[in-house]
């Protein structure tokens, strides 16, 4: 029952609230949602990684000479972590847009009504096509 | 020559600037840029592979630091193939881009850059040596493959949206494993992720890292039960979407899956109970697959449909491990691409502006026009298995690698599906044949576009010459 | 079928927190500093005038990963323009027609208190811009704080007669110099020197040490990834901001 226990705990429930967002929910709007909490998530884990006790920026102070390289924190997560949170807002503006389209043309924003329609329309258009 | 490698990945990024730029201000110069660009990429690809196979494997590392410091891509004998079938796509769809773009000229911009960067994160994928760069290959090439095949609006937007969520899923779930991987290793390339993998698979951190990067690449694969974003997505969106998204983007990650993860497969298959199932699943989809396509009405569904079942071919192959379905598979993957790519190009001549296309309204194509009817009927040769197609090839390998390590149940579901596609192409190809005064011409046929689909016809004619020519070992297992 | 789902999703659970247990005792390991970053930290002082480590890493020696992360911001904003069926038409008919119909009625407690934090957020991006050397900041960063000045101004002043203050005009164009900026740099390497995004690779054009060409070729870079990233997010407001019925805006 360490702090660092708790920690990833703590991650991986957020992960795992995101993923049954995804799965088990109607509105598209809310699924979208979902995907920022999973994406947040995995940057929060990414970041526990990195952590050090009495760690401190990974920056060289003025005098080039004060801080000690093991009193880091770890530098390499967060250049990780500045790529993956830019294409985390990308999928979602891009998700937004795709939806704006989807809601317009079907007014509607649940994943169970779009399905319905579709299948509707594709029934009528192929019960009207000329039979082999 | 190392230099030579990199211009295959910076001129296209390059091409996509220049020419989406450019087309502001002036239409033609940016046509032009464009082939060009995309000629000038694929010559420096086949100018590789010929030295690639005098010399041993290129390697460089970008901004010029030594190998665990820098990001590494390699261009080896496994590599070559796949980057010239990237290239030989993209070049052939920049020939149809070229006619599609005189109507709708606002949308150029968009198209140059979507395309090129599309190729660029295909290319990326297959050369990278590191893992994290592989996961942002991953998202570009996902995002150019969400907004092309969203781009027919109405149904499309749907299924580029059910696309897009359980692609980005996947990709988080690829981030974890790299996240665990790293905790693990201390350091991101594959050389030493990979040898982790094959050391220790047993513990628990390692088998839930290499689990997670796994089911992602199966996802972006197609393979059976996370296919389910598939058909629809290639088969509601514009044809010419699909010629180059739905060639190239479930192989790429096909290859990935064996070639960075083959010590998985490895081990799933040293356990009995496990290998039979997955051979039963993937006959299972094979059945079911095609047993939907044969009961769809629309073209770009049943493409769509046998797509799946081409991937479960693929797959197929490598988990039965025989050296002959190996080569099958590996052989199958470039040949499936080529195939693809004709088939929606045949289809995108058919549809006017991208509508929707029907078995009916094949009814007057074939029957008015001698060289539709010509590649109409090869197209479903190439599918069935007839000699002088490819997949005649493929399929004698696999039934021979099938009846050696006594796989039966796949031989079997092999046979059986053939059957369903020859009666499906059968049922297709009377239908067209009929008499018609409805006369449908093809919409955008310049000469580019029939300079397209004939190159890729005569090049899936020499393929299915090619295994006695040149060595192909893609899957190295 | 949800049943399955639901047990699939209840042993995803016993992973994770079966990993977060293993994790917890892997700590100290994960916590000494492995080969990588060891060399990373040692050699970004010896050969950087840079005093911030990640940007180092992130603009030197992983360059290649933040080119293509900029490409992918940049490709967003085309996508959600392609997408919304955005044209640019020189005479900006629809455009005229859109900006009829804005009707913004806000207060001038939000009008005024915009006008004076405006000027007070663009100093502070070009702070963030500028200091990315030697404090937490970076290209990334600042391009979302210009951006979301821009985005604020236009979002409160929105009116029949103008959209934006200067970016709405030439949000396009920004985005592709951008990227050509942060190309152009990488050019001089494979020119000059031995691979893309080489900076020594710069001494052809400045006369300047090895240490301070890493330096200015991080700065431009940061440059390129300041002005797309600008236009980008600005972009994505344009596009999804727009409301009109026909679809064309």
């Amino acid at each position: 029952m360490t702090l660092i226990f708790l920690l990833y705990c703590g991650a991986s429930f957020l992960f795992m609230i995101g993923l049954a967002g995804v799965a088990f929910l109607d509105n598209f709007l809310k699924k979208i949602y979902a995907l920022g909490f999973m994406q947040g998530a995995v940057i929060l884990f990414f970041i526990i990684l990195s952590y050090r006790d009495g760690g401190d920026l990974p920056i060289f102070d003025y005098a080039l000479s004060e801080k000690v390289i093991p009193k880091m924190v770890n530098p390499i997560p967060h250049v990780l972590m500045l790529t993956a949170i830019v294409v985390g807002v990308a999928l979602l503006a891009l998700a937004i847009s795709i939806l704006n389209n989807v809601a317009r043309k079907f007014q509607t924003l649940s994943e169970a009504s779009v399905k319905a329609q579709i299948l509707l329309d594709k029934k009528n258009i192929e019960g009207q096509l000329v039979n082999d | 020559m190392i230099k030579l490698i990199q211009l295959i990945l910076i001129i296209p990024i390059f091409s996509a600037i220049i020419c989406s730029g450019l087309s502001y201000f002036n239409q033609k110069v940016s046509k032009n840029l464009n082939i060009f660009f995309a000629f000038i990429t694929l010559c420096i690809s086949t100018f590789l592979i010929i030295e690639i196979t005098h010399s041993d494997n290129l390697s460089f590392v970008f901004a010029g630091f030594l190998e665990p410091f820098g990001i590494k891509f390699l261009f080896s004998k496994e590599n070559a193939f796949l980057v010239l079938l990237i290239n030989l796509i993209g070049f052939l769809f920049s020939l149809f881009l070229f006619d599609f773009l005189t109507h709708n000229k606002h949308q150029a911009p968009y198209f140059y850059a979507l395309s090129n960067l599309f190729l660029v994160a295909n290319v990326g994928l297959v050369l990278s040596q590191d893992l994290f760069n592989i996961y942002v290959f991953i998202e570009l090439g996902g995002i150019c493959s969400y907004a092309l095949l969203a781009f027919k609006g109405s149904s499309a937007s749907f299924s580029a949206l059910r696309y897009l969520l359980a692609g980005s899923v996947a990709a988080t779930f690829f981030l974890l494993g790299i996240a665990l991987f790293y905790a693990l290793s201390g350091s991101l390339t594959l050389e030493s992720n990979l040898s982790l993998i094959e050391t220790n698979l047993s513990n628990f951190l390692v088998l839930s890292a290499s689990l997670f990067c796994f089911t992602a690449l199966l996802l972006k694969a197609g393979v059976f039960p996370l296919h389910f974003w598939l058909p629809v997505a290639y088969g509601a969106t514009h044809p010419l979407v699909a010629i180059l998204v739905a060639s190239i983007a479930t192989k790429i990650a096909i290859y990935l899956l064996v070639s960075c993860f083959g010590g998985v497969i490895n081990v799933l298959l040293a356990s009995k109970f496990i290998a039979f199932s997955i051979e039963a699943i993937l006959s299972f989809t094979i059945i079911y697959a095609l047993t939907r396509a044969y009961f769809e009405k629309g073209i770009s569904y049943i493409v769509a449909y046998i797509i799946v079942a081409e991937i479960a071919y693929i797959m197929g192959g490598i988990v039965i491990g025989n050296p002959d379905s190996i080569f099958a598979s590996s052989y199958h993957l470039i040949a499936d691409s080529l195939i693809t790519a004709f088939a929606f190009s045949l289809i995108y001549l058919i549809s006017g502006k991208g509508r929707d296309v029907y078995v009916s309204d094949l009814k007057g194509v074939l029957s008015n026009s001698l060289i539709q009817f010509i590649f109409w009927v090869y197209l479903a040769a190439c599918f069935i298995g007839l000699p002088l197609t490819p997949s005649f090839i493929t399929k004698i390998y696999l039934i021979k690698g099938a009846l050696i390590s006594k796989h039966y149940l796949f031989l079997i579901s092999l046979l059986v599906g053939s059957l369903i596609i020859t009666a499906l192409f059968f049922r297709i190809l009377f239908y067209a044949t009929k008499e018609t005064t409805i006369r449908r011409e093809a919409t955008y046929s310049n000469y580019a576009t029939r300079l397209g689909i004939y190159c890729l016809f005569v090049l899936i004619i020499i393929y299915s010459f090619i295994p006695s020519l040149i060595p192909l070992n893609i899957f190295i297992k | 079928m949800r049943i399955i789902q639901v047990i699939f999703f209840l042993l995803l659970l016993l992973v994770f927190i079966g990993i977060s247990y293993e994790l917890s005792f892997k700590n100290n390991e994960i916590s000494t500093p492995k080969n990588i970053e060891i060399f990373y930290l040692e050699e970004s002082r010896k050969s950087h005038a840079t005093y911030n480590v990640v940007t180092t890493i992130l603009a030197d020696y992983r360059s290649i990963d933040t080119l293509l992360e900029t490409i992918v911001i940049f490709i967003t904003s085309m996508s959600v323009l392609f997408i919304r069926n955005f044209m640019i038409d020189k005479n900006r008919q629809s455009y005229r027609k859109f900006i009829e119909e804005i009707d913004c009625i806000y207060s001038s407690v939000t009008r005024n208190s915009i006008i004076i934090i405006f000027p007070l957020l663009i100093v502070f991006g070009l702070y963030v811009f500028v200091h990315g050397h030697y404090s937490p900041g970076g290209g990334f960063q600042a391009g979302v704080i210009l951006a979301t000045a821009f985005i604020m101004h236009s979002y409160v002043y929105a009116n029949k007669y103008n959209f934006g203050f200067f970016l709405d005009r030439y949000a396009i164009y920004l985005n592709y110099i951008g990227v050509l900026i942060y190309f152009a740099v990488g050019l001089f390497g494979i020119i000059f020197s031995s691979t893309y995004l080489d900076y020594q690779g710069l001494s052809a054009v400045l006369n300047l040490s090895a240490k301070n060409l890493r330096s200015i070729g991080i700065l431009l870079v940061e440059l390129g990834v300041t002005l797309t990233v600008m236009s980008s997010v600005y972009l994505l407001f344009r596009g999804l901001y727009c409301e009109s019925e026909d679809g064309n805006l």
